[in-house]
């Protein structure tokens, strides 16, 4: 990191910022392909911003965790005012990586 | 990669990252990490409240006191494709 | 990433039913969609009592003026948007200060006028500091992290939800997730060794 930073400031510090500013986006796949490659570089080479995506997206993940389950219409049964609860198994959390 | 946990990926696109997890070696742990995340939320199981409970006898019930009818559509328009 | 609710040709039927004054229509459209916004209300303004109000009220509002409803976008959309506005009423009539505490991008942890546990809780679980992250945010930051986040939506339809362009909900939404990352990040599980 440091011999990156030394060589090219301007650029480290530029993508520095870029990545602080972009991180949410990069995480929602919302950069186009250059932009994306340029958090990455950088990310390999800042462990600060290494570690900002890290925890920003365990930060998400874990944000999406809270989601409760969803009502799902039965749509051949509209009786009453109580629809079924069906519980989206969304994940399988005992699957190995 | 979330979109990985919430099993909203096609198989290729599950495939793909299958095999950019094996070879990136610092995606395999992150992506473990993120399991276990997602593995600690899910044991503290249903938020504080009724879960069981739905909102919506309260609302209608609610509408049911309402008397009057819609407002007219400003201007009659026909079905517009979804 | 998000997942909608009901398909979008089965409400656009109950829509059109509903617009012409079919009452069982718009009521299918609350076995629909009240579920879940309530979840959204709720997590915006946290009193189970005022979320129920709320999500009534917001229904209310939508079977009065769903004849304003033009169809270009979702009608979930629509009525989350009223739903959120809802919220941000009784929410800011409370005694909070009232005007959003922008959160520059240098201060991630945002200020609470509130007393009690500061927002970067140390005790007991990542479920409880997230909790309390979540709540310390004020309702045009936590708006936006809950449709997204928690609930979802897809950018395009959560910034729809809030009014916003999608570059100023973008940016709300950083920076909301900026905070609770602050808040949470001793309790995340250890990441990667470098």
């Amino acid at each position: 990191m440091m011999r990156a930073m030394l060589r090219h400031p301007l650029q480290f510090m530029a993508d520095h910022r870029f990545t602080l500013a972009h991180a949410s986006e990069f995480l929602d796949g919302d950069l186009d392909a250059p932009q994306q490659s340029r958090v990455e570089r950088h990310a390999h080479l800042c462990p600060k911003c290494a570690e900002l995506l890290a925890s920003l997206r365990g930060t998400v993940t874990a944000l999406a965790g809270l989601r409760q389950a969803r009502s799902r219409p039965d749509t051949d049964d509209v009786a009453g005012g109580v629809i079924a609860r069906l519980r989206a198994d969304d994940i399988d959390d005992d699957a190995p990586p | 990669m979330g979109d990985a946990l919430d099993d909203d990926l096609t198989p290729r696109q599950r495939a793909r990252i299958a095999r950019h997890v094996d070879e990136c070696p610092e995606c395999g742990p992150m992506l473990r990490g993120l399991i276990r995340v997602r593995a600690t939320l899910r044991t503290f199981g249903e938020p504080p409240g009724r879960p069981g409970a739905s909102i919506v006898p309260a609302v209608l019930e609610r509408l049911r006191q309402e008397p009057d009818e819609p407002e007219p559509p400003v201007v009659s328009r026909r079905g517009r494709g979804a | 990433m998000s997942e909608d609710p009901a398909p979008a040709p089965h409400d656009a039927a109950l829509v059109a039913r509903a617009q012409s004054g079919d009452r069982a229509a718009f009521e299918e459209l609350v076995r629909l969609h009240a579920d879940r916004l309530h979840a959204v209300v709720l997590r915006l303004v946290d009193d189970p009592h005022e979320a129920e109000e709320a999500t009534q009220e917001a229904f209310l509002r939508a079977w009065r003026s769903i004849g304003r409803f033009k169809g270009d976008s979702q009608f979930f959309t629509w009525l989350y948007r009223i739903g959120v506005n809802e919220a941000h009423r009784l929410t800011s009539r409370r005694t909070r200060g009232g005007r959003t505490v922008a959160l520059d991008e240098q201060t991630v942890q945002p200020a609470d006028p509130r007393p009690g546990p500061a927002a970067r809780v140390q005790q007991g679980d990542l479920r409880t500091a997230l909790e309390n992250a979540i709540r310390a945010l004020d309702h045009d930051y936590r708006a936006p992290l809950v449709l997204r986040d928690i609930e979802g939506l897809s950018t395009a339809e959560a910034a729809r939800a809030m009014g916003l362009g999608e570059a100023a909900f973008k940016s709300r939404l950083h920076r909301a997730r900026l905070a609770v990352r602050e808040a949470v990040r001793d309790h995340l599980p250890e990441g990667p060794d470098e």
